[in-house]
């Protein structure tokens, strides 16, 4: 296979882990990840930080387990990173922030290419 | 299905694996990091600059931050200005740094409040 044809293909996929890392990290550990949790988001949904904390990762989890799979990746990498874009925004210019920025970018440039040949659905 | 689909349904289930089987999961607690009698106290227990001077470094990193004492151990590694900045105020006073670098920032605040064991007396 080309390399230019792995590009698509490689992105999606370490950013799909990286995304599970996350979720499942959440799931795992969920009172050391309550601290992130922005008041607004608090106060909207009317629940508990703690809740956020499991809800967020098993959403992150699932979307990014249909990304790598290639399973409606154009829509669902766009709402990872209109998701990842509102945690960076949350967190500022600091160095989670910065890195944060850095992946929702990438997630974006996966939901503009769409999906690729080794996708499930394409 | 043909051969690319296969390939990527494999590295789907890999790069899934990796992400769960990677993921932080509940700190087990061990004789260095099992909290203290004294660090399980309410946040109205009152320490000195001299408690606070014993738990000096990783192991164990309190610091006191404007009248408050706070067990920063756990946070060491997930401080996103890097573990340096935290080390450096283990087991002294670390208002200064902590004021001149999250001064007025409600998000540093609430999560240092998290981590408040008692008062510095």
């Amino acid at each position: 296979m080309e390399a230019k044809k792995l590009a698509a293909p490689i992105l999606r996929l370490g950013l799909a882990a990286v995304v599970v890392w996350f979720g499942a990290s959440q799931i795992n550990n969920p009172n050391a990840w309550t601290s992130m949790v922005p008041e607004w988001a608090v106060s909207l949904s009317h629940l508990s930080a703690l809740t956020i904390v499991h809800l967020n990762g098993w959403f992150e989890i699932i979307a990014a387990s249909l990304i790598a799979i290639g399973i409606g990746t154009r829509w669902i990498a766009l709402l990872i990173s209109l998701h990842l874009f509102v945690i960076t925004a949350d967190l500022g210019a600091s160095a989670i922030g910065v890195r944060d920025f850095g992946l929702s970018v990438a997630t974006l440039a996966i939901a503009l290419h769409g999906t690729d040949d080794w996708c499930l659905l394409n | 299905m043909n051969q690319n689909k296969l390939i990527g349904i494999a590295l789907a289930v890999l790069a899934i694996g990796g992400g769960l089987l990677f993921a932080e999961s509940r700190p087990r607690t061990t004789p260095n990091t099992q909290p203290t009698a004294a660090a399980t106290s309410t946040a109205s227990t009152a320490y000195t600059l001299a408690d606070v001077a014993k738990h000096k470094d990783q192991s164990s990193c309190w610091t006191a931050i404007n009248g408050g004492v706070y067990d920063l151990t756990s946070w060491i590694a997930k401080h996103p200005g890097g573990e340096g900045t935290i080390l450096s105020i283990c087991g002294i006073d670390g208002s200064a740094a902590f004021n001149g670098q999250h001064g007025g920032q409600g998000r540093p605040e609430r999560v240092l409040e998290s981590y408040k064991i008692g008062l510095l007396k």
